[in-house]
């Protein structure tokens, strides 16, 4: 018995203690966790093969009829050469497919460049990718931009390879997909 | 073993602990705001630095309640004796056009010569690290190649004639060339100048040198005139002529042909920093 | 009898100059100096009385003050500071009767030494000296009270006594620096504020690492950083009251925000708007909040930075088709372009002296610091790094600290003088991008 009430005291101290403990180290943010934060980019799966069985209005039903989530930019360019707007087309026409689904277009840089440059170049090719799905007929007010610039690589590494990936602005659905 | 025990421990008494934990938490949180009611606390959460430095109580340059020990008169390195030059300190803060000196009169006859009775000689120096080589009068040619180049074409120094029109056993122009070139080879080693300032590259000071006949300092380097020097650079300014001074001070004693002491009894040092800058 | 010694005098004097021109009195130019480090000479400090202190005892903190200030000496590239082991350990009476002799024979042109002591209260006192070792001349002295564990801060400010006493400029030793510190994998970067005094001791952080914060920048009052953060997915900028660590987001824009900075006053911040592909620099007047909009070229307009006599305003703009500088005049009017030359020219930063703005020289594959006067010309590049980035100013427009990011992306901090001599890495615990510098602390 008594040692029950030293367990409970200890665990209570433990409990407060522990409460204490934070508030007190609020000020300084605890160390970097161990594993990285989950970021809202997806992770760029190469598309499912062509029969692929995904769940019409999923993201990989989009991911299978688009072709891809994404497309590319020349250096420093923020201007859809004729493969973007393949891809673009696609996907317009899967959002027109599904017009309750809501897209977040993301612009991204290379490492090659200064950060609030490719900050506002982040911005510019993800505005390019959102007006052409808009002329496309997907209704501007279902896309919103964000620019990560140089923030948020696909891929590491600094070779051109690398750089060309990088460039590009990503369509991400936020809501109103199948599961 | 003791996994079981503790598993079951606290499932049985989970209430109590609770309650405890409760009731602790209240306590905890009474005794939290209480403190921050009564003290306040001395850095805010989240504070950084700044609160955690209070900073007071600077002594100044002026004479100083804090020093530790008695008698923060340092010592001055100035000959007292001789009336004939007051050991000038250098300005502390340059005024802003310094006004040189009303030229003290030279001493060129032998009879004024001697009441220059040389003060304490300043404590000799390690000589300064960088290019201590002994000055060899000797070698006065290869200098004056280096310095002054248009002084090297002419005749060497027993051959120059004597006169054209100076006052007679002056020096010919070659052997002043020399001197200067030994005076400029033995002072610049020692000179920091200091570098990358705002206004470097506009600045010069002029220092008025006494020296003994052995080389040493007859007095403190006197401070003659400066250029570049504004109301907004005067702590640049003041730092641009104490190097100019601290160089002189190291590099003291000169080594100087003692032929040509009447020339070098006393002089003038220009330091002009722009070339190097 | 003086009278006429001095007539006298006089008369030879005057004979001289009428009858021999080549008798004048010799005048040397000095034009070469030695461009070297001053040596200077710093003891360990010594105590009158052994104290403990809970930051250790009066005696360790007295040895630990002469080697910050030797650091700090050192790291500026303008002093030498005499292997302390060779150094006469002064007793606290000899603090103001130093041996000069025993420095003379060092080769120390200067002395820097001073006291430790524990006060009742509770505080340390650190008295500090500066002597001219050839003079012999007390060339300055200060004395701070600080509590215990602000010890180092004391070493900071002589040392800052030291520097400004012998190069005549201000110092910039007792300052902050705010930046980024990065960890993990690029892909998923967590990049926290962090902040830490100049010589990368108290380490703190500020934020969490849960969003991107970016391209924090110093309030001249020191107590306010702005900064940009992707908080709620929202980029744009904020204002984090060091203190309190009260956020707050700048303004009602519907766009993203970014590239912030203080005016020298304090009193507006500026910061890039981004509209419809295009970039803005638009000024906020932080006590009424207004908005003024300075650019509205269809380009992208940022980094301002603005002159020390909050007149001018640099920034970086593409509407030529590159990045290049351009400067205005604060109200946004008289925009002139003042970089040329080969390549790209961006994020530029005015020095807090006002003759010169830093910035980053693009040319060839290279990111590199420059420094460039405001009319343009003086162009000169200090750095060769790979890609070298985000120049902030030491206080005193002399130093650059500046992110250093290597191929493959590892990221650290360095600074560089204006000679471009000197550039050393600043410590840091983990990665670290976008320094900013502070204001001399009060």
């Amino acid at each position: 018995m008594s040692r029950q009430i030293a367990l409970a005291l200890v665990s209570a101290a433990l409990l407060v203690s522990a409460c204490a403990k934070k508030r007190e180290s609020l000020p300084p943010p605890p160390p970097p966790p161990a594993t990285p934060i989950p970021l809202p980019e997806p992770a760029a799966p190469p598309p499912p093969a062509v029969g692929t069985t995904a769940i019409p209005g999923s993201m990989a039903d989009f991911l299978a009829r688009a072709g891809s989530d994404r497309v590319f930019f020349a250096l420093d360019r923020y201007d859809l050469d004729s493969d973007a707007r393949l891809t673009l087309d696609r996907q317009a026409a899967w959002l027109r497919q599904y017009p309750a689904v809501r897209a977040t277009i993301e612009g991204h840089a290379d490492e090659r460049g200064t950060r609030e440059y490719n900050l506002a170049l982040g911005e510019r090719r993800a505005n390019a990718a959102r007006n052409y799905l808009a002329a496309q007929g997907v209704a501007a007010s279902r896309m919103t931009v964000i620019s990560y610039g140089k923030e948020r690589p696909a891929v590491e590494g600094s070779n051109e390879e690398a750089w060309a990936q990088n460039r590009r602005a990503v369509t991400v659905l936020v809501s109103g997909m199948a599961n | 073993m003791t996994e079981v025990r503790h598993d079951r421990a606290p499932a049985m008494t989970e209430g109590r602990a609770l309650a405890i934990a409760a009731a602790a938490h209240l306590a905890l949180i009474a005794a939290l705001s209480l403190a921050i009611h009564r003290t306040p606390p001395p850095f805010a959460p989240g504070d950084i630095t700044p609160v955690e430095f209070v900073d007071i109580g600077a002594v100044t340059t002026s004479p100083s309640p804090a020093p530790p020990a008695p008698a923060p008169a340092p010592p001055s390195p100035a000959p007292d004796p001789v009336e004939a030059a007051p050991p000038e300190p250098l300005p502390v803060a340059p005024a802003p056009a310094p006004l040189p000196q009303p030229a003290q009169p030279r001493d060129t006859t032998a009879q004024d010569a001697i009441p220059q009775e040389p003060p304490r000689p300043v404590p000799r120096p390690a000589p300064a690290p960088p290019a201590p080589q002994p000055f060899d009068p000797g070698a006065l040619e290869a200098l004056i190649d280096r310095a002054a180049p248009r002084a090297a074409r002419r005749p060497p120094p027993g051959t120059e004639a004597q006169g054209r029109g100076a006052a007679p056993g002056a020096p010919g122009p070659q052997a002043l060339a020399t001197l200067e070139a030994a005076i400029r080879a033995q002072i610049a080693p020692c000179w920091n100048p200091p570098v990358g300032g705002a206004d470097v590259r506009a600045m010069t000071v002029v220092l008025r040198i006494r020296l003994n006949r052995d080389g040493s300092l007859a007095a403190p380097p006197e401070f003659v005139s400066q250029t570049g020097a504004t109301e907004a650079n005067a702590s640049y300014a003041r730092a641009f002529v104490e190097t100019a001074r601290r160089a002189v001070l190291r590099c003291s004693p000169l080594d100087l042909p003692t032929a040509l002491y009447p020339q070098w009894r006393e002089f003038e040092l220009n330091f002009d920093p722009r070339v190097m800058t | 009898m003086p009278t006429t010694a001095r007539v006298r005098r006089l008369l030879a004097a005057l004979l001289a100059l009428a009858a021999a021109p080549a008798a004048a009195q010799l005048r040397v130019d000095i034009t070469e100096g030695l461009a070297a480090p001053m040596p200077v000479a710093v003891p360990v400090f010594p105590t009158p009385t052994v104290t403990p202190t809970p930051a250790g005892d009066t005696a360790t903190i007295g040895e630990a003050v002469a080697r910050i200030i030797t650091a700090n000496l050192q790291g500026s590239g303008l002093f030498r500071p005499i292997d302390r082991a060779a150094l006469p350990r002064p007793t606290h009476a000899e603090i103001l009767k130093p041996a000069f002799f025993a420095y003379r024979t060092l080769a120390a042109q200067a002395l820097v030494s001073g006291f430790v002591t524990a006060n009742a209260d509770g505080t340390l006192t650190v008295g500090c000296y500066l002597h001219d070792v050839f003079s012999e001349e007390e060339l300055a002295r200060q004395g701070f009270t600080v509590p215990v564990a602000g010890w180092r801060r004391a070493a900071h400010k002589c040392s800052d006594m030291v520097y400004t006493r012998l190069t005549g400029e201000a110092g910039y030793f007792d300052t902050r620096i705010v930046y980024v510190s990065e960890t993990g994998p690029r892909t998923s970067r967590i990049k926290r504020l962090a902040i830490m005094d100049q010589d990368g001791a108290n380490h703190r952080f500020l934020t969490s690492g849960q969003n991107i914060v970016l391209t924090p920048r110093f309030a001249p009052s020191q107590q306010t950083i702005s900064y940009m953060s992707f908080e709620g997915n929202r980029p744009r900028v904020w204002l984090y009251t060091l203190g309190s660590g009260r956020q707050e987001a700048v303004g009602t824009f519907q766009s993203m925000t970014f590239a912030p900075s203080f005016s020298p006053d304090g009193s507006r911040l500026l910061l890039s708007v981004m509209a419809s592909g295009n970039a803005d620099i638009q000024a906020v007047d932080l006590a009424s909040r207004r908005i003024t909009r300075l650019t509205s070229a269809s380009a992208i307009d940022t980094s301002p930075s603005m002159s020390p006599d909050g007149r001018r305003i640099v920034f970086e703009s593409d509407r030529g088709g590159t990045q290049q500088l351009y400067v205005m005049n604060a109200d946004g009017s008289g925009v002139t372009r003042i970089s040329f030359g080969e390549g790209r020219a961006a994020s530029p930063a005015w020095s807090p002296r006002g003759d010169l703005i830093a910035f980053v020289r693009i040319r060839g594959g290279q990111f590199r610091i420059a420094v460039i006067r405001p009319d343009g010309t003086g162009e000169r590049v200090l750095t060769d790094g790979w890609q070298d980035e985000n120049p902030s100013w030491s206080p005193n427009g002399r130093v650059i600290v500046f992110t250093r990011t290597e191929r493959g992306g590892r990221s650290t901090l360095r600074s560089v003088d204006l000679t471009g001599r000197n550039e050393r890495a600043i410590p840091t615990p983990l990665e670290a991008s976008d320094p900013s510098w502070s204001s001399l602390l009060p």
